[in-house]
């Protein structure tokens, strides 16, 4: 019978002993062979992206809007013909009955696909060149603010305390009005026009930028790689844009593909307004202005639906591809932070 | 293992004098401008010296304050107050021109960018301190590019190199880290750490997130990497068979101050501070036979916030000291203390004590409060809650439990908390260890290793210095 004892170290176990090993396995059966070559990260988030059907319906529909758009009309800078290339049939300003046998309010024919407009003005022609004020707005105003709202929040997150309380107030004040009528307000005191439109949205459009952006930049810089920098002797700056803003910046890439739709609105909203550009332009909001008085039946009792209509679908097909591409970039993104095969893609 | 002889009249590579680190617990600017502050102790006057090509183990239970003590010593969070001294390597000419002591505390920004070229840190988790969006070789290519260290081909050298030094294949370079398991990941972290070619590097439980197969080979790297390169480690740990595996030193940590500081040896033999007996009881033991006594610790770690006066331990040391004037025996006597230190926060009768479930179900849904007690019963749950004796072997102790009781039946809090405070205070609570010589280099804070203290004479002694006796006899 074996007694019980109180002292340790009876047993001995050697096998336990990493002094003892001589033959260890090897660290890990990864082979040359067995990785593939690796990928950068936006390279798999392109892949994945394009799995997606819906996000690639949407880029190809704004796409094929903007290239309309860019080749609707010659584009001349500084009295240099850069694009000759001419879509469009007519002018977009230009009042046919002048010099074409047409009068107005026609409805949509082989000659004129989509009507001829209250003045007389080709619709078809107008909407495709109107998106060059719409898309480019939504894009500049986007680029502007999206960087905008990135440095700010990035700063205001990492550094935190006093600067953070500060410039996150300044935030809270433009966030507590509605955008839209802080676009407004500008607008009025600068009157219509394609850089006051920018403006408008621009001013205060970063805001929300920057509280996204501060969020996740508090969330990233408690990673320990943040402090291994710090460890190694980096500056904030290198800290911040090295480590920081890659991590955080998805869901700000997300937000901002969303905005450009939102900003399109926006402008189609001005413009409706009698806000947006001068009235006679062939801007998207401008055009249904316009139009307004062409829903209500004439003398002869039709309705003029195409005057509104097609501009209005124009919208609305730009801004629905638009969610659709945010959709597809969030599927896209999202799916690379967890590493989980099938997650966001089928 | 080779042993490292410790040399004990050399000067520490990096030695920290009373280094402390306070948290504001305060909710914001809301509650600072209010003084709603609190102050988080996580690290309390920690005094340590770490010599050249020496590893000092960091043990202790988790929320000690050991993460915060390793950030502190290499400034990566500000110091509340204390001075980490390091000698520094001085070139004059490119030519090695001996050491310079400099006080990382106080040094420009600058001069803490030079340093950090010396002092290193890998961190605890592998998955969470490598940058998802850099390759390996930007990863350890990095503090090349910080420090002007190497560019060109020769950075592609060198990341080559460090690879291979810490085991992987200079072919992964251009490999995101989720390609590596945490082993791996670990590996890549200490090669980023040996890249500026440091003295000291502080592991903050490097091998704690590592399943137990990995650790040995991380450690094993470790200290072959010390045997190379001659580099000093501060290895934190709360497991004490991997520290006992690496360390040649070791420091106990207890609620931001060190209980016991010893090379590895002093430390797992007696004399013990109670609470690393407690920790080496822990340790499993394969032998089925073996009946050692574990020791349980009874509570939980109390709260930074406020911490134990006097001994930071003495809420939970099974070895916490009676007054001379009582004879009780050592577990009585802390039920006796515990009572006291619950009465002393309760706010309630009923978070004292709660009556034993012995009515039928019916009742269930009305538990009898404590204050619904006959008096006599009251008595006998409030000592069978704490295991108390009926009656306590020394007369004038159970005089005052019994007259305490009382005045916990009559709901008088406040009055039994006077009357346990006034029968019962172990000298504990009262004075602060100073940390006791017990061998060359071992150091107990314990009273039980106190020369000061002696049975009763520790309250003479002590009044003769006065209430400043913590700092009239420090460092004896």
């Amino acid at each position: 019978m074996t007694k019980t004892t109180d002292g340790r170290g009876r047993i001995q176990i050697t096998g336990f002993d990493a002094d003892e090993v001589k033959e260890r396995e090897p660290l890990s059966d990864w082979q040359e062979t067995s990785g593939g070559e690796a990928v950068g990260r936006w390279t798999r988030v392109w892949e994945r992206f394009k799995r997606n059907r819906t996000a690639l319906i949407g880029l190809t529909i704004v796409a094929v809007m903007s290239l309309l758009a860019i080749f609707a009309r010659p584009v001349e800078v500084m009295g240099l013909t850069v694009q000759p290339i001419s879509l469009a049939p007519y002018p977009p300003e230009e009042i046919l009955w002048i010099r074409h046998d047409v009068s107005q309010n026609t409805p949509p024919s082989w000659s004129h696909p989509m009507g001829i407009d209250g003045e007389a003005r080709d619709v078809f022609s107008r909407v495709l060149a109107g998106g060059r004020y719409s898309i480019s707005i939504g894009f500049v105003v986007v680029a502007i603010t999206g960087t905008i709202g990135l440095v700010y929040g990035s700063i205001s997150g990492y550094f935190g305390g006093w600067i953070d309380e500060v410039m996150m107030r300044i935030v809270d004040m433009i966030l507590a009005f509605p955008a839209l009528i802080l676009a407004m307000i500008i607008v009025s005191m600068f009157g219509g026009g394609y850089w006051q439109l920018v403006a408008a949205f621009t001013i205060f459009g970063w805001a929300t930028y920057a509280r996204l952006m501060r969020g996740e930049v508090l969330k990233i810089k408690e990673n320990e790689y943040v402090m291994a920098a710090k460890a190694l002797g980096a500056r904030d700056r290198l800290v911040i844009f090295r480590h920081i803003v890659p991590n955080a910046v998805p869901p700000l890439i997300v937000y901002a593909t969303l905005q450009i739709g939102t900003v399109v609105i926006g402008v189609a909203a001005l413009g409706f307004l009698g806000l947006g550009m001068d009235p006679g332009t062939a801007e998207w909001g401008t055009m249904l202005e316009n139009g307004r008085n062409a829903i209500i039946p004439g003398p002869g009792g039709d309705i003029r639906w195409w005057i509104t209509v097609f501009p209005g679908a124009a919208i609305f097909l730009f801004v629905m591809s638009m969610n659709m591409i945010g959709d597809g970039v969030n599927d896209a993104l999202d799916a690379q932070e967890t590493g989980v095969a099938g997650g966001g893609d089928k | 293992m080779p042993e490292v002889i410790v040399v004990t009249d050399e000067t520490p590579l990096l030695r920290a004098e009373n280094l402390t680190k306070y948290y504001d617990s305060s909710g914001g600017f809301l509650d600072s401008l209010l003084g709603n502050s609190q102050d988080v102790k996580a690290v309390d006057g920690v005094d340590l010296e770490l010599y050249e090509g020496e590893t000092l183990g960091v043990v202790g239970e988790s929320g000690c304050g050991k993460s915060t003590l390793a950030r502190a010593l290499l400034r990566l969070v500000e110091p509340t107050d204390g001075s980490v001294y390091f000698q520094q390597r001085v070139e004059e000419d490119g030519e090695p021109a001996g050491r310079r002591e400099v006080d990382l505390t106080t040094v420009s920004s600058d001069d803490l960018r030079d340093l950090r070229t010396d002092l290193q840190y890998i961190f605890q988790d592998p998955f969470s301190s490598l940058n998802p969006r850099l390759t390996v070789g930007d990863i350890i290519g990095e503090p090349l590019d910080i420090h002007d260290i190497a560019t060109g081909d020769e950075r592609t050298e060198r990341i080559y190199e460090l690879l291979e030094t810490v085991g992987l294949n200079p072919s992964h370079t251009h490999r995101y880290p989720h390609e590596f398991s945490g082993g791996q990941r670990q590996r890549i972290g200490i090669a980023r750490a040996l890249a500026v070619d440091p003295e000291v590097i502080v592991c903050d439980e490097p091998v704690s997130a590592l399943d137990v197969s990995v650790q040995a080979q991380i450690l094993n790297l470790l200290e072959d990497l010390q045997d190379e390169l001659g580099l000093s480690y501060i290895f934190i740990a709360h497991d004490l068979s991997v520290v006992e595996h690496i360390s040649d030193r070791i420091a106990v940590m207890y609620l931001g101050e060190f209980a016991e500081v010893g090379s590895t040896d002093e430390v797992f033999s007696p004399p013990y501070h109670p609470y690393t007996e407690a920790l080496l009881s822990a340790i499993p033991e394969p032998d089925p036979l073996w009946e050692g006594d574990q020791i349980f610790l009874p509570g939980t770690v109390p709260s930074p916030l406020d911490p134990p006066s006097g001994c930071r331990f003495h809420t939970r040391c099974p070895q916490i000291i009676q007054p001379a004037a009582y004879d009780l025996e050592q577990d009585v006597w802390r039920s006796v203390v515990d009572l006291k230190l619950r009465v002393k926060d309760a706010e309630t009768l009923e978070s004292i004590a709660t009556v034993p479930d012995e009515t039928p179900a019916d009742d269930a849904t009305s538990r009898t409060s404590i204050r619904e007690l006959p008096s006599a019963q009251f008595e006998s749950v409030i000592r069978s809650e704490y295991d108390l004796p009926t009656e306590l072997s020394d007369s004038s102790a159970e005089r005052a439990l019994s007259q305490a009781i009382d005045e916990l039946y009559e709901d008088n809090v406040t009055g039994a908390t006077a009357r346990l405070d006034d029968a019962f205070t172990s000298p504990c609570e009262k004075h602060h260890p100073e940390p006791a010589q017990t061998g060359t280099n071992h150091r107990i804070a314990c009273l039980l290793q106190d020369e000061r203290y002696d049975g009763d004479r520790f309250e003479a002694v002590d009044a003769d210095s006065g209430s400043g006796s913590d700092n009239a006899v420090a460092d004896d």
